[in-house]
């Protein structure tokens, strides 16, 4: 019973690589075996490479002054809060939300052994996730301090109490989560509110620990005999992770208490949490004056409120959005002192050029499009037989993403203009070029999603989070955002190329959208109504 | 009013549907029945623009809907046998939002949503958000939304499913009243005996093929529809 639920569970979260989009056909041996390695290419060789490049130059000073467990524990941190960070927002939907709990809680299935299978899932992606960070950080650890094979294997077996304190803590504040939620009438505003607190605080941490882990290298020595002789516990974590075996079987043996006792809490009112249907009381609808609009503004209407109504959407598709809010008023505050020593040191014009690469970067995390024609579900009835063209619908598409998107973006681009005050035509640029690059990863996002679509979803988390198109447009429109910064220092430009750097950029960037957009219009309408 | 001549539509190298051939007629409520995956939803899909079609044509009012497509959807109202609609509106956004797209003025859709919705008892539960209505809730809501426009056509697959006698009869009546003013119904059923009761016409598919068409005397005689279904099924 628990291995088929297993199955089911593990072939939601791999099923674009499992199962081909185009036939909807399980893939073949040697399809598989190429589609595993090119996601595992992604993120061993974009991420996993980051994480090594840190590790790289981190180690080497630890290790001198025996402080490899250290090492070990600033990466076991790190690979804990981006695992945490990437399966806590997929725990309150896949344990709480999941469209088949109906079904599974009907059959003679035991709570707990849905639990169980739900739970498997959340552990995969804190797994993978912890993965990226930490198996860089052992390999260079083993390449460095050769600790021999039976610690090296130790360093590896770390990941399993890691995984489960990952586990432990997403599922900690899953619950949290739905508890809370139970009793909220807006749980999307709410969960938003959560995510985006959670969120802040990752960066917080995220840019505090910069700082912090400099000066952890930089006193390696101090900080280790201090940590040795007054927090014990963190010691024994850092030798469980470098594969001291009684350390590891301990912290094992400790985590799994813990995170035992958390799954027992939480099958206690498991079946009530997910049965409940909310905290408010049931209203009897009044009769209100009704508005009325074009078939147009009812489509982007309609797509708008699909955006807001769902927190998942809102917080993996639309962060960029809150990003450029922030960093818009963060110019306009800190922005003034910070530019000053950029444009003394580099000149204003590279400054102007990486202040667009980093908009047109904050504007790539937002896809919206990417999974919005999956997102139709079953429901994709409705714009096949409503009396609107195909081309309306993605138009709908498009414009929520632009709006969402664009809006934001031309208010931070205003905000570094003023700051960095460019001549009419770099501040002209700096302003255009990311809105531009907007319009193109709003029409490519909407086209890889119309070509790779999943309509058979159960849980929403799987088209917008797992969804191979999602993830190749995100991960695609940040590339192209970075490529942009990392030519110009490769092609050793100066200040006085900006306007016409930018200017190449733009003309790609609006190629790069006509394109899409015309393919769009002249073969969107044809697919859309053969899904 | 709907024309469907020498329809054929394969997934692969099945025939779902085999140069099918009807006639509906307005004023008719016109039964389509047969067994399972006879292909039934296949023809109601293709009638509605939703599902492309290998060969043959559907007109809808004389315009095809191969080739005005949009025309020929202004006309006509689907439901289809699970009405997934948007989970994340409310009922009257839902509605409203139907209303919009139909182009229907202010008032016709105030009009139309209060009498429908009290004639199916859903006035109350029109402020729920879709995903929390039962699966006969949302048939009425499906229901209320294709009467919203008042079409002329009205397309419509296992409409009865998951409705109360009471909201079954109200449909029942309310399908009368649109083939009085001189539309047209075209709707499945597995339900024989409502079938038999209800409709003017009738046509039982068989493996993608039409076996017998007909108003229900030509077609059933003096049996019942049940004993001639399950004679031809044969």
């Amino acid at each position: 019973m628990l291995k088929a639920l297993l199955k089911k569970q593990i072939a939601e979260i791999f099923q674009n690589i499992l199962r081909s989009r185009k036939t909807g056909k399980t893939r073949t041996g040697a399809a598989r075996i190429a589609a595993v390695i090119g996601f595992a290419l992604i993120l061993v060789g974009v991420l996993g490479g980051t994480f090594a490049f840190f590790a790289a130059g981190t180690i080497s000073q630890l290790i001198t002054v025996g402080a490899g467990w250290l090492y070990m524990i600033i990466f076991a941190g790190a690979a804990f809060i981006f695992g945490l960070f990437g399966s806590v927002f997929n725990t309150f939907s896949t344990l709480y939300q999941a469209k088949d709990n109906d079904l599974l809680l009907s059959m003679p299935i035991p709570s707990r052994v849905i639990l169980t299978a739900r739970l498997a899932a959340v552990y995969v992606m804190g797994l993978i996730y912890s993965s990226i960070v930490m198996i860089p950080a052992i390999i260079v650890y083993i390449v460095k301090a050769r600790p021999g094979f039976g610690a090296a294997a130790g360093c590896f077996a770390f990941l399993i109490p890691l995984s489960l304190l990952i586990l432990t803590f997403s599922c900690a504040l899953g619950w949290v989560v739905a508890k809370l939620s139970a009793k909220l009438k807006n749980k999307s505003f709410f969960t938003v509110i959560i995510a985006v607190a959670f969120m802040a605080l990752y960066y917080f941490l995220y840019f505090k620990a910069q700082g912090a882990i400099a000066a952890l290298v930089q006193n390696g020595a101090v900080f280790a005999s201090q940590i040795k002789e007054s927090a014990y516990p963190v010691y024994a974590v850092g030798t469980a992770a470098c594969g001291n075996p009684v350390s590891l079987l301990i912290v094992t043996a400790a985590v799994a208490a813990v995170l035992l006792l958390t799954c027992f809490i939480m099958s206690r009112g498991f079946i009530r949490t997910v049965t409940v249907s909310g905290g408010q009381t049931k209203k009897e609808y009044v009769k209100k004056e009704l508005k009325t609009s074009s078939a147009d503004g009812a489509l982007f209407s309609k797509e708008l409120k699909r955006f807001t109504s769902s927190p998942a959407y809102m917080l993996n598709a639309g962060t960029g959005t809150l990003f450029m809010i922030v960093a818009g008023v963060a110019v306009l505050i800190k922005g003034g002192e910070l530019s000053a020593s950029l444009v003394s040191q580099f000149g204003r014009g590279t400054v102007i050029a990486i202040a667009s690469a980093a908009l047109c970067f904050l504007v790539s995390t937002n896809f919206i499009t990417a999974p919005s024609i999956s997102l139709e579900g079953r429901s994709i009835w409705l714009p096949q037989s409503l009396p609107v063209s195909a081309w309306q619908v993605l138009r709908s598409k498009l414009a929520v993403h632009l709006a969402v998107t664009e809006i934001p973006a031309l208010f931070c681009g205003i905000c570094m203009w003023a700051v960095l005050r460019p001549s009419v035509a770099e501040g002209a640029l700096l302003v255009t070029l990311p809105l531009v690059f907007g319009l193109f990863t709003a029409a490519f996002g909407l086209f890889v999603n119309l070509m790779r679509p999943n309509l058979n979803w159960i849980s929403e988390t799987a088209v917008i989070k797992q969804s191979l198109s999602a993830f190749l447009v995100m991960i695609a429109d940040m590339i192209l955002s970075i490529a942009f910064i990392v030519l110009w220092f490769i092609l050793r430009l100066t200040s006085s190329d900006a306007v016409f750097y930018m200017l190449i950029w733009l003309v790609v960037f609006a190629a790069c959208a006509g394109i899409f957009l015309a393919l769009l219009k002249k073969k969107g309408p044809e697919v859309f109504r053969s899904l | 009013m709907l024309d469907i001549s020498h329809l054929t539509k394969t997934y692969g190298t099945v025939k779902a549907v085999d140069d099918l051939t009807l006639h509906i007629a307005p004023g008719e409520i016109y039964g389509f029945i047969g067994h399972n995956g006879a292909g039934k939803t296949t023809t109601l899909k293709a009638c509605t623009g939703i599902l492309g079609f290998d060969g043959g044509d559907i007109t809808i009012c004389g315009t095809s809907i191969k080739k005005d497509p949009i025309a020929c959807k202004k006309q006509i109202a689907y439901i289809p046998d699970n009405p997934d609609m948007y989970e994340f509106m409310t009922g009257i956004k839902f509605l409203n939002f139907i209303a919009d797209i139909f182009g229907v003025s202010k008032k016709d859709r105030e009009e139309r949503i209060a009498k429908y919705a009290d004639h199916f008892e859903l006035t109350p539960d029109l402020g729920q958000i879709v995903s929390a209505y039962s699966h006969g809730m949302k048939q009425k809501l499906a229901i209320i939304a294709a009467w919203i426009h008042d079409p002329k056509l009205i397309i419509m697959d296992e409409p009865f499913v998951g409705l109360d006698p009471m909201a079954a009869h109200k449909l029942k009546e309310m399908m009368r009243e649109v083939c009085d003013a001189g539309g047209a119904i075209f709707f499945s059923t597995h339900v024989l005996e409502v079938a038999e009761k209800l409709c003017d016409k009738v046509a039982i598919i068989k493996d993608g093929r039409l076996i017998r068409s007909g108003t229900m005397d030509e077609v059933k005689g003096d049996s019942s529809l049940e004993d001639v279904f399950l004679e031809l099924e044969e």
